[in-house]
């Protein structure tokens, strides 16, 4: 796909900028350090061009300053001294976005909200927790440790809760547990003037006015900066219980999956892996799964729970031809299971040493993943690209990561024609361009595909929020 | 991680090495978390892959390194945890050696930063000047709260007491108790011997009591790490040349060695490495070659020997065992250190943050006296917390660094194992 929008490229702190925003200049960088203090400021070239990068095959476009916040305060004084001036935000929280979500299209200013990474609340009767942005889903995670919750969206990466907010992030647990959209309560955000708002209160349920929870929540930083997320926290399970079972083909596996779902089992995790994927995760995870399409489930529940979830599911594998399911109950065992998928990009990656991953995630209803999976399998198989396919199958989410010479031009220009292809495909069985990665700058195109006529809706809300357009711009629609 | 080498940059060896160790990094960031740096700092230039990327532009620009690449890259410890946590085998230590030798080659340190490493290396790794300098510096101690930085902070850790040179470090041979298993030769090292002999004194009678005939061989001396991590390759190649040629000449005059012993495990490192370091030179590449292959550590020695002899006693203090950082992720040595010290009958504890490094770390914490003084406390409290009764380590740089910080004696692995099965207590332990 082209990316028909030319970034301006960052400019030179006090240089005269076209494209009508202000420039960051001495003046706003004295004012700058004066709120974050002249060490949480930076505009070395190393520093910049680490902030304008994410994990995916796109370019960096680095900021023209990084601020380093530690408070809500902070990240809304410097969002109104940004704003005084027009100049762009973007905010930054571990820059492992897969669409170049963090790229400074225009220049302008980065928040990074790494450093905001306390705890504010747990209210383990209530089942919820509240942080500041910057914290880790491990992090938290280890946190939560002793008060037997737990929480389960588990995107690969190791994720800020606030860029998984922002960008609607999901991943394994997800077909039992929801994603981002089903799971944050509340969120604290810095508006594009500085006015710092509450989006709602921790109750379970409201009917009270819009719904700006949901607005913010896969925003992408294009309505303000979250500084702090309010999300559903869950027990551990009594029992948990993992398996990995190959499957003689794709389509096996994928059938598997469907009738499991349409079944109604309350699965944890049922994730694909296809031969090339695999090959990839033994190589790189240590694992040593048979190279052939594989399914790796997780039970949660009572005892008894998982033992008839389990039951159910061997019958429907077995319909299909599989029966060798190898259980992992210790974990030490699940937990190298799991992190094999979750590195699963980084895996591929290292198929092929120097080269970059475009990773994409359509996903359809489960119906019709079948169909969409196979017919992309059979698509990649005659480029002749190096492209494993894994995927969150329960949802009817899969990707397809293209490891690419980004120095081959007919390479990058193959793969992405598949990826059109595919993306199409979604759409035409009712489907989406991306499950949980997010726009970025890299599927507006797609953006447009997808929703229509909804797209000027879509403007409308921005430019109500974000009059000046400097809210991390470029990013999922054209103003 | 994608690279943009021109062909005449990847004639050159070094760039192509460069080029595939860059190549093999996918950019995750899981070094991140376990390095020392970025844990205190939180700066991604003070992480490995942030290193990792400086390197990248610093090698791929080929221009003169910035005051920027300097920093962060002096701030490295080199404690090799990321190499320990990496999934894709990124080969971060032969990577940073190379930007470290190109900083020493092509970047102008001030006068004073020169002088004072020169002087590190002029003195240092030759007994003979350190023991000099430790008087001077017995001397001087009184100075050091209030002289700056490096200065001060070298003047800190000079020892109380100077120990007289031990009759156990001189050329010769220590025969075998019973019937001969093994010969090996003992790497008697350079500053360890000065700051604290008793190490080697009971390595000998360890080794002796399990069947090695011990042969100390003349003309050994420093590794060469001291050199090598400050980009000197020149240097610290003619160490190592020195020492294989002094290995070398043992094993002709007494026959043949079955490893060479190395009781401080970050001259093992090193050691390990030389069969890397002289690769491109056709007259040396398998002579170091197989001295690395024979290299052990002590503990893998005592290992593959089993422990023999071990006296009962119930007055045996609760150990904590901290591993060095070049036993665990430099020779990726976890296991036999503690399984030595229990089979030798202690309890043995281990702190939180086991993978974070102490801080010494060479001259680590002669150069960089803040940061490795907060890995000091850090890792004194963790240590203090497990409430051992004596510190046990394979490595004669932590043991300077945590002696006075942990408030419990800290002895070397061997001098327990010695103590266990019929040798001395090991002083500090009355």
């Amino acid at each position: 796909m082209a990316i028909n929008e030319t970034s301006p490229g960052a400019q030179a702190p006090g240089t005269s900028n076209a494209s009508g925003y202000g420039t960051v200049d001495g003046e706003l960088l004295d004012v700058l350090s004066q709120i974050v203090g002249a060490d949480n400021l930076s505009t070395g070239d190393a520093v910049r061009e680490q902030h304008g990068r994410d994990e995916s095959y796109h370019p960096s476009v680095p900021p023209d300053a990084v601020v380093f916040c530690t408070s809500t305060d902070q990240v809304s004084a410097v969002v109104r001294a940004c704003a005084d001036r027009a100049v762009p935000v973007v905010p930054f929280g571990t820059g492992t976005s897969l669409e170049g979500h963090v790229a400074a299209l225009a220049g302008g200013v980065c928040v990074d909200v790494s450093r905001m990474d306390k705890i504010i609340q747990v209210n383990a009767e209530d089942m919820d927790v509240t942080v500041q942005a910057g914290v880790r889903r491990k992090a938290l995670n280890e946190y939560l440790r002793d008060t037997g919750l737990f929480f389960p969206i588990d995107p690969g990466a190791d994720a800020s809760i606030g860029g998984m907010t922002a960008t609607r992030a999901s991943g394994t647990n997800a077909v039992r547990y929801g994603t981002m959209r089903e799971n944050v309560l509340s969120l604290t955000v810095v508006m594009a003037d500085g006015r710092v708002i509450r989006t709602a209160r921790r109750a379970r349920k409201s009917s009270a006015g819009y719904d700006l929870t949901r607005l913010f929540v896969g925003s992408e930083g294009t309505l303000g900066v979250i500084t702090e997320v309010t999300v559903k926290l869950y027990g551990i399970p009594e029992a948990i219980l993992s398996a990995v079972c190959p499957f003689p083909d794709l389509e096996s596996a994928v059938n598997t999956t469907i009738l499991t779902i349409q079944s109604g089992i309350p699965v944890a995790r049922i994730e694909l892996l296809d031969e090339a994927q695999l090959d990839a995760v033994n190589k790189y995870s240590g694992l040593d799964c048979a190279l052939t399409p594989t399914l790796f489930f997780e039970f949660h529940g009572s005892d008894a729970g998982v033992h008839e979830q389990v039951e159910n599911v061997k019958a429907i594998a077995q319909e299909f031809g599989a029966d060798d399911f190898q259980w992992a109950t210790k974990p030490e065992d699940r937990n190298k299971l799991w992190q094999a998928r979750h590195d699963a990009y980084y895996a591929a990656i290292a198929l092929r040493p120097g080269c970059r991953g475009i990773a994409t995630d359509v996903c359809v209803p489960i119906s019709r993943l079948a169909e969409c999976i196979l017919e992309t399998r059979k698509d990649i198989d005659a480029s002749g690209l190096c492209a494993p396919i894994v995927g969150h199958v329960g949802d009817g989410n899969f990707h397809v990561i293209f490891v690419v010479d980004p120095d081959d031009a007919e390479e990058l220009k193959k793969a992405e024609e598949v990826n059109e292809r595919m993306v199409l495909r979604a759409i035409a069985m009712e489907g989406t361009c991306t499950g949980e990665h997010g726009i970025g700058y890299g599927k507006m195109d797609f953006l447009t595909a997808e929703h229509g006529d909804a797209i000027a809706a879509m403007r409308a809300v921005k430019l109500a929020l974000d009059p000046q357009n400097t809210m991390n711009p470029g990013k999922v629609i054209r103003v | 991680m994608q690279t943009t080498f021109s062909l005449a940059q990847m004639a050159d060896p070094h760039i192509e090495q460069a080029n595939d160790i860059l190549r093999k990094c996918v950019h995750c960031g899981f070094c991140t978390a376990t390095c020392p740096t970025f844990v205190l700092l939180g700066n991604e230039l003070d992480s490995p892959r942030g290193r990792i990327y400086l390197i990248k532009g610093l090698l791929e620009q080929d221009a003169a390194p910035s005051d920027e690449h300097v920093t962060h890259i002096d701030r490295c410890l080199t404690c090799l945890s990321c190499t320990t946590t990496c999934p894709s085998g990124v080969d971060y230590m032969h990577l940073i050696d190379d930007a470290r030798a190109k900083i020493e080659r092509d970047y102008t340190r001030p006068l004073t930063d020169r002088l004072f490493r020169t002087m590190l290396t002029m003195v240092l790794p030759y007994p003979g000047r350190f023991r000099l300098a430790l008087l001077g510096a017995w001397l001087a101690k009184p100075f050091a709260k209030v002289l700056p930085g490096p200065l001060g902070a070298m003047l800190g850790l000079a020892p109380k007491r100077l120990h007289r040179p031990s009759a156990v470090d001189n050329p010769q041979v220590f025969k075998a108790e019973g019937a001969m298993k093994k010969r090996v030769a003992l790497m008697t090292g350079c500053a360890q011997k000065v700051l604290n002999p008793a190490i080697n004194e009971a390595t000998v009678r360890l080794l002796t009591r399990h069947g090695c005939e011990v042969v100390v061989a003349d003309g050994q001396g420093c590794c060469g790490a001291l050199v090598h991590h400050m980009g000197k390759e020149d240097q610290s190649h003619a160490q190592a040349a020195a020492n294989i040629a002094a290995w070398e000449a043992a094993e002709a005059t007494h026959g043949q060695i079955d490893a060479i012993v190395i009781n401080a495990s970050g001259c093992g490192t090193t050691v390990k490495d030389y069969g890397w370091m002289f690769r491109r030179d056709p007259a040396m590449a398998d002579r170091a070659a197989a001295i690395s292959a024979k290299t052990k550590d002590v503990t893998e020695v005592m290992s593959d020997l089993g422990l023999t002899a071990v006296a009962n006693g119930d007055d045996k203090p609760t150990v904590v065992y901290h591993s060095a950082c070049s036993m665990q992720h430099g020779q990726k040595l976890t296991s036999p250190p503690k399984t030595l010290l229990a089979q030798a009958g202690f309890e043995v504890r281990e702190p939180i943050e086991g993978h974070l490094c102490c801080g010494s770390a060479g001259t680590y914490n002669i150069m960089q006296p803040e940061i490795s003084a907060r890995l000091k406390e850090r890792k004194a409290k963790n240590l203090r917390a497990t409430e051992a009764q004596v510190m046990a380590t394979g490595n004669i740089g932590c043991m300077m660094q945590l002696q006075d910080a942990v408030g419990m004696p800290v002895v070397h692995t061997v001098e327990l194992l010695d103590w266990a099965t019929g040798g001395p207590k090991p002083a500090g332990l009355d």
